[in-house]
């Protein structure tokens, strides 16, 4: 007897439709699995008999062969025991194969026939709802993963018994309210924390606003750090798309918080200096995807990015200025977006007071080796240059400064515009502007375009200097709710460029 | 025969030959004869290294003196000898001077003006840093020739602020012009050219760069200048062998005075106290040279720019506490960070106010 069950697995961060052909047989009793299946899925033999014998039902001594089809896709993770033991035992129920064929089942069995969770069921619930497929069973604890997709029965299952009852109309479950409004995350992290720094504040605002590119650059102790993880605390909210979007990557590779169900709010990585560059990137044999990847709609932080490895940091080139990674492997080839917000801190040299006025110990070809650790291109993909210095005893005692969710309304209003501004473009923010748009987009008023030509004569600026420099005056003007770009935009904008001249230019 | 000035450059490209070892050869032979003089001679002459002996014995020859001339036109590197016109006149008047100098680009400025050495430390502070720029495109915008080492910090920032004006700079290297050291300044050294300016050195191409090259060339420093400007340095620094020479060759020495409390400026503040000249800003150097007329710019006054409510708030706390921390500002004068920050860029920008390290500000006077 043949009987197919449709299931699902994953490539990346994408899901695809696995059918499983159950066909039990007479002949020597065995249990083959076949259709280029991984270990997991191998193993699922022996979950899947000691799952039916204990849950009641008699596993058949026949001939059973389960081919996963298509068999030319490798299949990984422990999606199938579910779908494997329904197929099994399909004589025992009653539906039809219409309704099963508009089902999709994923679960791992564990042996006394509980089904646990799995990872990834967000894309699965994804792809379920774009191919119209109609209802798809879960397991029980993944089912806050699929309250936030409309439009699909979602059927959570504790263990078999129940899911064979239900399937024989002798049980009723209920289906997942899909209809409940995420709530975002809780910062805990707040700019009233940061005393003093009035500067570096003012830049993150901007970063924020513009969806820019920053480096901080300062003494050790001066709150680099401090200020990078409060940024996503100013960030304009998350959307639901997004949240959508980010909570696949994190469903994926299982790594949601099951009391939530969702990834809620903008993703904050800032992996260590001694990572690899695969775990950056993403790669593996499986293509997984890396940090980049994981911080896609928040913020990337790399703390002293100059003692990360230089080839690492060259190949995060590309992912920031296109936005999307392709990372491939032998068997796969893979695509990922990768849109985040690129922050990095570091010290002005080796032991870290140079030019802060601290004694700095360096000679100054340590200095010089150091800085140039980043390199000319990289440098080019950051708009803000900031001096973190360490702030005087006597700020601590001054009242506490602005709230993150005063800023965050100013940085969503200057969004706004932007969005407003780039209708029917490709451009989300003001970062994404090209050297073609600057034109159009940045109008400059008479006083700004004097104080351009005076900034022009002292600093002899580059002409990408000068993209950079109206990009982020844009940005300012934003904030301000300025149509054209003002002198004080300009002025201001140049006071973010200045750290580069100090430490970068030699 | 050889005529004096080829003798010269032939005992000089000899390696390991200095210029102390031809005037010592200079008391026992005529070196226009030195190619007929037989060797045994030479090797018996006393107060000469050995080793120095052998190698002009090796190397002395109608030949090499025919390579070295074409090898230096390949370099395209020229040299002077003392007894030319264009040998920098100061020069010839200190112990022992070069025989032979060699150059890239114009050294016929070096006798044109007044020329000022300017000299401090290669880690140096931002004070430092404007100061040394400050008084070089000062000083070589009425005219005055800046030279200085070619080395990091001061040195560079100094050559650096003299590009494009009126005063030509003139590096003074402790290796040969070919190859100059530290290879940061090479990018440096070619602005310099290309400005009009001049590297020299009295090294032949290709010798080994010593340690005690740079305090041998830091006497050409001083010898070369009218005056040693000290912009800053530690109370062991290198500029201060320069000031030492510049003392034995009776030239004037000019020392910018640092905070009491800062390390790169003990120095600076010790030679003022044994009397070097205290100074502030240009006219202090100038006064000393009264026989020269320069020609001033008129510079930009004060009061001649109008300042806004805002800028005259941040000039007035500036004022008050004499270098003032951005923070301190927003604090102080309750404006907004956005205000200050422009307002301030503006001020940098009109040359009112100074930045100095950690975000603070000082005014420009």
């Amino acid at each position: 007897m043949l009987s197919i069950i449709n299931s699902s697995n994953l490539i990346g961060i994408d899901a695809f439709d696995v059918s499983v052909e159950v066909d039990i047989s007479r002949g020597i009793p065995s249990f083959n699995i076949v259709g280029l299946a991984g270990v997991e899925i191998k193993e699922s033999r022996e979950r899947v008999k000691s799952a039916i014998t204990n849950s009641g039902y008699n596993f058949p001594n026949l001939r059973i062969v389960i081919n996963l089809s298509p068999a030319d896709i490798k299949k990984e993770g422990s999606f199938f025991d579910l779908p494997i033991s329904i197929g099994i035992l399909r004589s025992i129920i009653k539906k039809d194969d219409s309704y099963l064929k508009e089902s999709i089942f994923v679960g791992e069995l564990s042996l006394d026939g509980n089904i646990k969770k799995v990872r990834g069921i967000l894309p699965i619930l994804i792809y379920a709802k774009e191919n119209n497929i109609k209802r798809v069973f879960i397991p029980y604890e993944n089912r806050l993963e699929a309250t936030y997709i409309e439009g699909l029965e979602i059927i959570p299952l504790k263990n078999l018994k129940q899911t064979i009852e239900y399937l024989n109309d002798f049980l009723k479950i209920d289906k997942i309210d899909n209809n409940i409004e995420i709530k975002e995350h809780y910062y805990e992290d707040d700019f009233s924390d940061v005393y003093g720094s009035y500067f570096v504040k003012r830049g993150a605002e901007i970063v924020a606003a513009g969806n820019h590119n920053m480096i901080m650059i300062g003494p050790p102790g001066s709150g680099k750090t401090m200020i990078a993880k409060r940024i996503v605390s100013i960030l304009p909210s998350i959307t639901k798309d997004e949240i959508i979007e980010v909570s696949k990557i994190y469903s994926s590779i299982g790594m949601i918080d099951e009391n939530i169900g969702v990834f809620n709010k903008r993703p904050f990585r800032n992996p260590h200096h001694t990572t690899t560059k695969q775990s950056i990137i993403g790669g593996g044999v499986n293509a997984k995807p890396g940090e980049i990847v994981l911080s896609h709609r928040g913020v990337l932080f790399l703390d002293e990015i100059a003692e990360f490895d230089k080839k690492i940091l060259e190949s995060l080139r590309q992912p920031i200025e296109d936005k999307e990674v392709n990372i491939s492997r032998v068997k796969y080839n893979l695509k990922y977006p990768s849109n985040f917000l690129f922050m990095a801190s570091m010290n002005p040299c080796p032991c870290g007071y140079n030019m802060s006025g601290q004694d700095c110990k360096c000679r100054p070809y340590e200095v010089d080796r150091y800085i140039n650790k980043i390199s000319g291109p990289l440098l080019d993909r950051f708009d803000v240059f900031t001096e973190v210095n360490s702030i005087h005893y006597s700020e601590f005692s001054k009242s506490k400064s602005e709230k993150s969710i005063n800023i965050r309304k100013r940085v969503e209003y200057a969004r706004n515009i932007q969005l407003k501004r780039y209708e029917g473009t490709n451009i989300k923010s003001n970062d994404d502007m090209k050297s073609s748009d600057i034109e159009k987009y940045c109008k400059l008023d008479d006083n700004a375009k004097k104080s351009i030509d005076l900034i022009f004569n002292k600093y002899n600026l580059s002409n990408r200097s000068y993209t950079k420099l109206l990009k982020v005056a844009r940005t300012i003007s934003d904030l301000e709710k300025e149509e054209n770009i003002t002198q004080e935009s300009i002025m201001e904008a140049f006071s973010y460029r200045k750290a580069y001249y100090k430490y970068f230019k030699c | 025969m050889l005529s004096l000035n080829e003798a010269y450059l032939l005992l000089i490209s000899i390696p390991n030959v200095c210029s102390s070892d031809i005037y010592k050869l200079e008391k026992f032979i005529d070196l226009r004869h030195i190619l007929d003089i037989k060797n045994e001679y030479i090797l018996n002459i006393k107060n000469i290294n050995t080793n120095i002996k052998e190698n002009i014995v090796q190397y002395k020859s109608k030949s090499y003196l025919g390579e070295v001339k074409e090898n230096l036109i390949k370099n395209k590197v020229s040299y002077v000898s003392i007894n030319d016109d264009l040998y920098p006149k100061n020069l010839k008047n200190i112990y022992e001077p070069p025989k032979i100098l060699f150059f890239r680009g114009d050294i016929s400025i070096l006798n044109n003006g007044l020329n000022i050495t300017m000299v401090g430390a290669r880690k140096c502070s931002t004070y430092g840093k404007y100061c040394a720029e400050n008084f070089s495109r000062e000083l070589s915008k009425v005219g005055v020739n800046i030279l200085s080492g070619l080395a990091m910090g001061i040195d560079s920032y100094s050559h650096e602020a003299c590009i494009g004006n009126k005063g030509k700079t003139v590096a003074v290297i402790a290796s040969s012009v070919d190859n100059i050291t530290p290879k940061i300044s090479i990018c440096l050294g070619e602005k310099i050219l290309n400005d009009g300016g001049c590297i020299l050195s009295e090294y032949y191409i290709g010798s080994n760069v010593y340690p005690h090259n740079f305090v041998k060339r830091n006497r050409i420093l001083s010898g070369i200048s009218d005056g040693v400007l000290v912009v800053e340095a530690s109370q062991k620094s290198g500029s201060l062998i320069t000031v030492d020479f510049a003392l034995e060759q009776g030239k004037n020495i000019f020392c910018i005075p640092g905070n009491i409390n800062s390390i790169t400026s003990q120095g600076c503040n010790n030679i003022i106290k044994e009397g070097a000249k205290l100074t502030t800003n240009l006219d202090d150097i100038l006064q000393e040279y009264n026989h020269i007329k320069f020609e001033f710019e008129e510079k930009k006054k004060f009061d001649k720019i109008k300042l806004n409510d805002y800028s005259q708030k941040i000039i007035n706390i500036i004022k008050q506490k004499g270098v003032s921390n951005i923070d301190e500002i927003c604090e102080t004068t309750k404006l907004s960070i956005k205000i200050v920050n422009s307002n301030i860029n503006e001020l940098i920008l009109n040359d009112l106010i100074i930045e100095m390290d950690n975000k603070n500000y000082s005014l420009n006077i």
